[in-house]
């Protein structure tokens, strides 16, 4: 970070490769349980492994050097690229840096760092990247900006849409964002209703609307239309007091296509609890004004962009990519790899955006409708209504079914007379003659329907049995709590995220009567003793994998069965019906004869929203309402008791009141952000930690809340007084052997002088910590403002009085905090100037110190005087 | 980095469309075609045909609507043919020769005795007539064979033994091991190559000047205080239109071509070189052709017929034109002639390019929100979802008989004269690249 040579850095410049990062893992959930057993990466989109699109992109933009970082399932990604082009061509390079244990963005970046490969600027995308966009312009403006101001770190692509249900096309969520209209200078970036930030808005509470649908409607009463209204977003004024101009925008899609500087990687290093790249990283930097580091946009216009990342973009994308949007990435360029029995790709246009590659076995009386891709080695039988469907290569479908808006994989057989309406079927599904597939379905990998059957809406199943985890964590809470995806049991989550789980767990019964119980969710329709019977034999399937709780395979036993059950041999059908029936599989998914396990959806994520199929009517006109429903039914939730007594088993039952004081009416998000800087301070105090240690705790805790210097001051601050006496009630009794256990006597005059010399004590201590969090003097008044707060026993103190102690005091400690130099001599007379226009009953504390501020005054004429007489 | 690699990595970027414009695909083809030449190995003629034939099919179903590199592999292996022909007439000259020893079934020279005086079987390629040329192409020499006379007969024969014979040993996997076999003990290139080569570069010395070449013409063309319509950004267009402002005064009216507006480049450039031009919406062409004195434009490649494949609304001004009978005149450099027709199933006419650039994004969220007033299911199967479909083909097919003159490279030319054009160029077994399709109608 250093400032090198300016003549170095032109030479540099000279020779600098054009590098992209694509991250082979969007660190999040929402393909599971596909991506259990393949990475999303190479999940096909319209036949082609979504990576390959990226990849074809960058190489478009003539991008030399790109380096795919691959986390989970790094060993297919690398054979899938040893197997392609990538690899033989002199340009782009194409590497892998493999790092197994990363679980977030931020950990890759960190990662990426030490192996400090990247010495330019780069583009960072994820491998689920969809563009026809040209960099061009955009680099261009980075380079110059970056030329001009060492501290433009970073552009981040957005796309305009103007019309509200394109992000509801797209699955995507509401972004508030502030911009400086002349330099394009990202001011503030808000996601408005993802599940985490209206956590965050709720002051923890964790929002769980899947189970919650009954709550919905009764909640829709009440609100209507205007439910959102409920959540307020702030702008800082001060954004408007430098610039003519602030665009404050809704319209804007982020495309998560950013270009770097090298110094964003640093920022990564040095911040190490940053892990989201817009959450923690955006939000850091644009928090951190100080720092001045800026972020800048990058709008496009008229150019496709999108994300692959979840079920409803996959639709979304898909159907684009059939209607040409992505040009040259259409499947008639035949731009992408693909080998194997066929040979290469070999589609060809027809009218009606059909895509067919050469060999293909169409049955004359079936109908081909529109956005229609078909891979060679198809065959489609006599009668059949295929449209607005992507085949895969091999697929075969027997005599008159209707299939639209369903995503086949290479070989999935279909019999006869099915139905089948906007469905994901992985490689190697088979359907069973006179099956009806309802939207929003989910097949994964080998998957059997029994013939007949019914597969209801929204059901997602797959070969690989769900190993209930006691907290089950959403891909947000997992961005943030990293250790969700290992394994739940080996160690909670850090402590100031603990109540996700305590939520997480609190949602399990609730689900509970939708299907089973956790442990053998499977299995609903099964006895009591069946399931017994079904965890003991999963238990001998899995082996010693349970006990790691690994999900990367299914087992062995389920994937023959499976087979075959998708044969035609009833002898062998029949010797292994008992085994079937041993291993438990949902027989009200896939019928009888059929062959998977049942997955829940990811919780607080909306099964009909989110979905491969289009969201109802009803739910789209809503969709704007339902977060502030959330947060309604999240409040008002019954079950709080659940979380309530969990905690009670916890190691902190005093913390923050309990659980009863989440589950009933919320805390004051005031008083639990007050709490929360409580305790981390309390922490560092503990564990001795360095000034600087505890600068960085404390300032990943500010962040994390979204808060500013002088709120995490105020705090300390009042943690710092309340260490001077007895152990206040939210402390957690961890702690409680920092505050001494007797209250002096605030009226005699020998307890103002210990309550003193403990106050001072700790000043000397911590003073250089709060000193760091004071950043302007109106931080220092709003420091005194606390001050007379906490000695008032008013707002956020109302339920702790203990501050009272402090009020006889309040002089002395305005007179230890000036000679601290914690507040200087301009706050105080600013403070004592904005409080003379006050009512009487506020003035008490200004007239409790008016000797000192006289005093003050007089030293200042005095300095003035001599300065004069100096002169 | 071997060829074949190389030769992969150019077939990408022209599918990603990496490579724009019949120009530099005609260019970057020629390059690897040389590269190919110069650092592989070929015993004889045939080898070297073979070779070319196979990496430039393999090109052109890279980006079959770029004919351009198919025209340049025509050409290149045009060139051999002369070349094989030209020593096979100089061995037969003189038998003593030892060089041609090892040439295949050489004939007794029967042509060579014919064409002694000239001399060249360029004449004999060009003497191919009308009724002839609309035969298959894979009637290749036998089929032109027929009608020749007696003499010729027996001449061409000769040569299409020859040349059948080779194509049989060689078949490509035997080519290839037989190569490499012979790597250890490097086997005598074809002596003739190095004339190859020459002439090769030879043909993209002549491709860097087209424009120029074209735009030299300009003067002939335009006069003094003429109205000069075109249509979209052409550099062909736009350097001829520069050229003749240098001598002439003229008004240009740009055509802003609608949905890419490159019109409005054009406009932009004709306007910093000074000429007087005027912008006007696509749709104020016909009513602006009256005003008009010339159409010029650039093209995308010319068939054998002598149609045209343009950008998308040319078509449309050459009708305009042909109404008020005003010359529709096509600028285009020989690399773009080419000796497929329109309705040949090789020729890929069209490439159908983003809606994008027709309509916002955005229509795409509305008609999904239409399409959801029936909700998922059984019975909405056969719902539609998009009720719009937006198209954006990138190119419009223009018939002979709106064209009134190509000015080329070489000078100008009426339609109908472009199958004599084809046959200077191209040799007509080369017509059809696809072996596997000429082989099948031979049979």
């Amino acid at each position: 970070m250093a400032p090198k040579s300016k003549g170095g850095g032109a030479e540099e410049k000279a020779k600098e490769v054009l590098t992209a990062v694509l991250l082979a893992d969007s660190f999040t959930q929402r393909f599971r349980p596909i991506t259990v057993e393949k990475p999303k990466v190479l999940l096909p989109l319209v036949n082609v492994p979504l990576l390959e699109y990226t990849l074809e992109w960058l190489a478009l933009n003539k991008v030399e050097e790109i380096l795919v970082f691959c986390c989970a399932h790094a060993d297919q990604i690398k054979a899938h690229l040893a197997d392609s082009k990538w690899l033989k061509q002199r340009s782009p390079r194409v590497s892998t840096v493999v790092s197994t244990n990363c679980l977030s963005l931020g950990e890759a970046m960190r990662s990426l760092d030490q192996k400090d490969i990247i010495k330019g600027t780069f583009i960072l995308v994820s491998g689920d990247t969809v563009s026809n966009m040209d960099l061009g312009p955009a680099l261009a403006a980075h380079k110059e900006r970056a030329d001009r101001d060492k501290d433009a770190i970073m552009t981040m692509v957005m796309k305009p849409t103007h019309e509200p249900h394109q992000r509801l096309r797209l699955g995507d969520t509401s972004l508030l964002v502030a911009l400086d209209s002349s330099s394009q200078r990202l001011l503030k970036y808000q996601e408005l209703d993802s599940p985490a930030a209206a956590a965050a808005a709720a002051g923890g509470q964790r929002d769980s609307s899947s189970a919650h649908h009954g709550a919905h409607h009764h909640h829709h009463h009440h609100h209507g239309r205007r439910g959102r209204s409920s959540q307020v977003w702030k702008l800082d004024a001060s954004l408007w007091s430098e610039r003519d101009c602030v665009q404050v925008r809704t319209d804007l899609i982020d495309t998560n296509i950013s270009i770097c500087s090298p110094e964003v990687l640093l920022m990564f290093s040095d911040n190490f609890d940053y892990q989201s790249l817009k959450r923690d990283f955006v939000a850091g930097t644009l928090s951190e004004e100080e720092l001045g580091k800026k972020i800048h946009c990058h709008i496009l216009q008229g150019e496709y962009a999108a994300r692959v990342h979840n079920l409803r973009s996959y639709d979304a994308v898909s159907r684009d990519l059939l209607a040409r949007w992505a040009f040259p990435f259409v499947p008639d360029t035949n731009v992408f790899y693909k080998a194997g029995p066929w040979g290469p790709s070999s589609y060809r246009y027809a009218r009606g955006h059909k895509y067919l590659e050469a060999v293909t076995g169409c049955s004359r009386s079936a109908q081909l409708g529109r956005l229609l891709a078909v891979g060679a080695g198809a065959a489609i039988g006599d009668g059949c209504i295929v449209s607005q469907s992507v085949l895969g290569r091999g697929v075969s479908i027997g005599k008159n079914c209707r299939i639209t808006g369903c995503y086949l994989q290479d070989g999935v057989v279909i019999g006869d007379n099915v139905t089948a309406s906007h469905a994901l079927l992985c490689e190697g599904v088979v359907v069973g003659s006179g099956a009806t597939i309802s939207p929003g379905v989910v097949l994964s990998y080998g998957v059997v329907v029994g013939p007949r059957h019914n597969v209801p809406a929204y059901a997602i199943v797959s070969l690989c049995k769900q190993i209930t985890t006691e907290v089950s964590l959403s891909d947000d809470e997992l961005e943030y709590a990293s250790a969700g995806r290992v394994s739940s049991s080996s160690g909670r989550p850090p402590a100031r995220r603990a109540r996700n789980s305590t939520s997480g767990g609190g949602r399990q019964p609730r689900r509970s009567n939708a299907a089973s119980d956790s442990e053998s969710s499977s299995s609903s329709s099964s006895s009591d003793s069946d399931s017994s019977s079904e965890e003991s034999s999963s238990s001998s399937t899995f082996g010693d994998t349970l006990g790691v709780k690994s999900m990367e395979k299914p087992s062995a036993l389920a994937v023959k069965a499976a087979q075959v059950l998708a044969g035609n041999d009833k002898d062998q059908k029949a010797q292994i019906a008992g085994q079937v029936s041993e291993l438990g599989f949902a027989v009200h998914l896939v019928g009888e004869g059929g062959a998977g396990y049942e997955w829940p959806m990811t919780d607080g994520y909306s099964a009909e929203l989110y979905s491969i199929a289009p969201p109802p009517m009803t739910l789209a006109e809503h969709v704007y309402d339902s977060d502030a429903e959330n947060d309604a039914a999240g409040g008002a939730s019954d079950d709080a008791a659940g979380p309530g007594t969990a905690r009670g088993a916890a190691d902190e039952p005093g913390e923050r009141s309990g659980g009863a004081g989440r589950g009933g009416a919320a805390l004051d998000p005031e008083t639990v952000f007050m709490q929360e800087v409580g305790e981390t301070f309390l922490r560092c105090v503990k564990e001795r930690f360095a000034e600087t240690n505890a600068v960085i705790e404390l300032n990943g805790l500010k962040i994390a809340e979204d808060r500013t210097f002088a709120d995490c001051a105020r705090y300390i601050f009042t943690a710092m007084l309340q260490l001077c006496l007895p152990c206040p009630g939210w402390v957690s009794p961890e702690y409680g052997c920092l505050f001494p256990a007797d209250a002096p006597d605030s009226s005699s005059k020998d307890g103002k002088l210990a309550l003193l010399s403990r106050f001072k004590q700790q000043l000397g201590e911590w003073g250089n910590l709060l000193r760091r969090f004071l950043r302007s003097e109106d931080d220092q008044v709003e420091l005194l403002l606390t001050l007379e707060e906490f000695c008032g026993a008013e707002g956020v103190f109302e339920a702790d009085s203990s501050g009272t102690a402090f009020a006889p005091l309040f002089a002395n400690l305005l007179q230890l905090l000036y000679d601290g130099e914690v507040v200087e001599e301009a706050a105080i007379t600013s403070w004592a100037a904005e409080k003379e226009h006050a009512d009487e009953g506020e003035k008490l504390f200004l007239q409790k110190s008016a000797a000192f501020l006289a005093w003050l005054k007089e030293a200042e004429e005095d300095d003035s005087d001599e300065e004069d007489s100096d002169e | 980095m071997n060829l074949s690699n190389l030769v992969e990595e150019y077939c990408t970027q022209l599918r990603r469309r990496q490579i724009k414009g019949s120009f530099a695909c005609a260019k970057k083809t020629a390059e690897v075609m040389r590269l190919l030449i110069t650092t592989q190995r070929h015993p004889d003629a045939a080898s070297l045909i073979e070779d070319v034939r196979t990496v430039g099919t393999k090109l052109q179903a890279a980006k079959p609507v770029e004919l351009g590199i198919g025209n340049i592999v025509r050409r290149v292996l045009h060139m051999i043919r002369e070349e094989q022909q030209q020593e096979q007439l100089e061995a037969s000259e003189g038998s003593s020769t030892p060089g041609d020893a090892s040439k295949g079934p050489q004939g007794p020279g029967l042509l060579s005795q014919a064409f002694r005086p000239g001399s060249n079987l360029r004449a004999f390629n060009r003497a191919v007539s009308l009724s002839n040329l609309l035969d298959t192409p894979a009637m290749s020499a036998d089929g032109l064979s027929s009608s020749f006379s007696g003499i010729l007969t027996a001449a061409a024969d000769a040569v299409a033994a020859a040349a059948a014979g080779d194509a049989q040993a060689a078949d490509a996997e035997g080519m290839r091991r037989q190569q490499s076999s012979r790597k250890g003990r490097a086997p005598p290139q074809w002596s003739s190559k190095n004339n190859v080569i020459e002439m090769l570069n030879e043909l993209l010395d002549e491709l860097d000047g087209i424009e120029q070449q074209i735009a030299q013409q300009a003067v002939e063309h335009i006069h003094a205080n003429e109205v000069i319509l075109t249509y979209g950004m052409s550099d062909t267009t736009f350097l001829f239109l520069k050229e003749a402002s240098r001598k002439r005064e003229f008004q240009v009216v740009v055509a802003e071509a609608a949905p890419r507006f490159d019109g409005h480049t054009m406009a932009r450039q004709l306007a910093d070189a000074k000429v007087q031009t005027t912008l006007i919406a696509d749709s104020a062409v016909f009513a602006m052709m009256a005003r008009a004195n010339k159409v010029l434009v650039g093209a995308h490649a010319v068939l054998a017929n002598g149609g045209v494949i343009a950008p998308a609304g040319v078509h449309m001004v050459a009708l305009a034109a042909k109404r008020h009978s005003i010359p529709f005149v096509v600028l285009v450099g020989l690399h773009k002639l080419s000796p497929l027709f329109p309705h040949d199933p090789d020729v890929t006419l069209n490439d159908f390019q983003s809606p994008g650039q027709v309509v916002d994004f955005d229509v795409l969220a509305e008609s999904f929100m239409r399409g959801d007033e029936q909700q998922p299911g059984p019975d909405a199967a056969a719902a539609e979802c998009l009720s719009v479909e937006v198209h954006n083909p990138a190119y419009d097919y223009i018939p002979p008989h709106l064209i009134s003159l190509f000015v080329t490279d070489t000078g100008g030319y009426t339609p109908a004269y472009v199958y004599r054009l084809l046959a200077e160029y191209y040799s007509r077994e080369d017509y059809s690249l696809d072996k596997e399709l000429i082989d099948r109608m031979k049979l």
